[in-house]
């Protein structure tokens, strides 16, 4: 029983330690982190400032995802919840470095609260992320 | 003049009411009841559709944007009747400048066959992403050159089109003075192309001109607030709505009062017996496909810096009857309304999203518009208030 609960709280140290040392790479300072339900293993953070953002201009957003393993690939789009309604335009996401992605064009076609979403995808598995932000 | 904001709206309230301070004074009581009250918030959204005009800009397109003599040669071609196939029509058939560039009819039969869309106005055409109701074209060129060749509306061919600038001495000068002595004229699409850049040359001179609304938003930007007085206080009221309850500036945003994209507003789409208008739908389909897109060889941008909306724009079940948002601007000279002229006075127009009929509207499509339940009143003040966003004269 003792060998039991020694091995459990060994590993779930090792759990708890793994993520936060073992990331593959630091968010820049200044970005704007993304929202996830996924656990610490992976985190993102966006480039675009929202004062910089006008409605009906095209515009690239650069994402950092700093991950435990690799991650793949990931897809951008944008929509207003409020109004239930995307982009009219799709993204080309270009890999800028092993961590970074540039997502070009995005376009807010109307003032109002925008959310940007992000699949990023580790295993061929997708980790949900997401950003609000209010376009006047 | 920096006053705090709530001497500013008091100013406001006793300029609103037309009187001497002393006057408005006496009548307070009464006037306050009626008064028009703008708040920070209202002020900056109102600030939003201004100031006009915006600044013009030569297109990177068109080799000839600006040039003189293709405006001159663009204007030429515009009012030439030879430039259709049963040499009645011209452009400016349906664009008559006496009726703010449109025709003044629901839908145009003037070469015999009824179209199936209402005319729009070319006043601010230069500033437009897409064209048309449902932006089958990415650039002013190609859309000039949509009607010369469509079959139901001038009904040429682009050999027809080179034949006749080739055959007629004054059409061949300032083709030659414009685009070069030993421009070929093998290369039909590229002639044709050609044509459509000065046609566009000449479209981009048409800029509406400035209006007692822009008076208004100028003098409330400045905090000019005497000025602010002087606009009429039922298109203030009207003004509240717009930006405020009726959330209009959603899609008639900014200084030309349309985000320049795509949108269902409850207007039915049925064009004959078993036949639709899919709106942008097919114009999607149509940009994408373009011998005159931004993407093609005749974009004179070595950069091709806009050929990005038509290759990244996507088509979606959602733009079957969705039609371009127009610009309010100049609205009260361009009657009949909407993308099949159904509403012939801008009254109609605003009845039509008070009581709109959300069964008409895309299940799947956005949920913006709801009945706004106006009064008749409210409905009035709107009404006064988009006639101001046409120049007087």
């Amino acid at each position: 029983m003792t060998a039991w609960w020694a091995r459990f709280g060994v590993g779930l140290i090792t759990v708890l330690l793994m993520p936060r040392t073992a990331l593959a790479c630091e968010l820049p300072t200044g970005w704007t982190s993304m929202k996830s339900e996924a656990d610490a293993s992976m985190r993102a953070a966006l480039s675009q400032a929202e004062a910089s953002i006008q409605v009906g201009q095209p515009f690239a957003i650069d994402i950092a995802v700093c991950a435990l393993g690799t991650v793949e690939a990931i897809k951008v789009d944008a929509m207003m919840p409020r109004h239930r309604h995307g982009m009219n335009y799709t993204p080309k996401i270009t890999r800028v470095s092993s961590n970074r992605f540039r997502a070009d064009p995005l376009l807010f076609h109307m003032p109002g609260l925008w959310r940007i979403t992000m699949k990023a995808y580790r295993a061929g598995k997708p980790v949900h992320f997401s950003l609000d932000m209010s376009v006047k | 003049m920096m006053l705090s904001r709530p001497v500013h709206v008091v100013a406001l309230v006793l300029i609103c009411l037309g009187g001497s301070t002393s006057a408005a004074s006496a009548e307070q009581g009464r006037q306050s009841s009626s008064s028009i009250l703008f708040s920070d918030k209202e002020i900056t959204k109102i600030k939003r559709h201004g100031p006009w005009p915006p600044p013009l800009k030569r297109d990177p397109s068109n080799k000839v944007s600006g040039n003189v003599g293709a405006i001159k040669f663009g204007r030429a071609l515009f009012f030439d009747r030879h430039l259709s196939k049963n040499g009645q029509v011209s452009c400016a058939t349906c664009h008559r400048e006496s009726r703010g560039w449109t025709d003044g009819v629901a839908i145009s039969k003037a070469a015999g066959t009824a179209v199936h869309r209402n005319t729009q106005s070319l006043l601010d055409v230069r500033f437009n992403r897409w064209f048309g109701w449902g932006g089958q074209a990415d650039n002013l060129w190609a859309q000039s050159i949509r009607p010369i060749i469509a079959p139901t509306e001038m009904g040429m061919t682009a050999r027809q089109v080179v034949q006749l600038v080739r055959r007629d001495q004054v059409l061949l000068k300032h083709y030659r003075e414009v685009f070069g002595g030993a421009a070929s004229f093998d290369d039909a699409e590229g002639a044709l192309a050609n044509i459509g850049k000065a046609l566009a040359a000449f479209q981009e001179t048409l800029v509406s001109k400035r209006t007692p609304f822009d008076d208004f938003r100028d003098a409330l930007a400045a905090r000019a607030w005497k000025a602010a007085g002087r606009y009429p206080v039922s298109a203030q009221r009207g003004a509240k709505i717009f930006v405020g309850r009726g959330r209009c500036g959603v899609c008639h945003f900014g200084p030309r009062f349309t985000t320049g994209e795509f949108h269902d507003a409850g207007v039915p789409y049925f064009i004959a017996r078993g036949k639709v208008d899919s709106g942008r739908f097919d114009g999607v389909k149509a940009v994408k496909q373009g011998p005159w897109n931004l993407a093609s060889r005749h974009n004179d941008d070595p950069k091709k810096s806009g050929a990005w909306a038509s290759r990244q724009v996507v088509r979606l079940h959602r733009n079957f009857g969705e039609f371009r948002i127009p610009t309010l601007r100049n609205l009260a000279k361009t009657a009949p309304y909407m993308h099949n002229g159904s509403l012939p006075t801008l009254e109609r127009v605003v009845r039509h999203y008070s009581e709109i009929n959300m069964e008409r509207l895309h299940s799947d499509g956005e949920q913006i518009l709801k009945p706004l339940k106006l009064s008749d009143g409210e409905i009035s003040d709107l009404v006064s208030f988009l006639k101001t966003l046409s120049a007087l004269n």
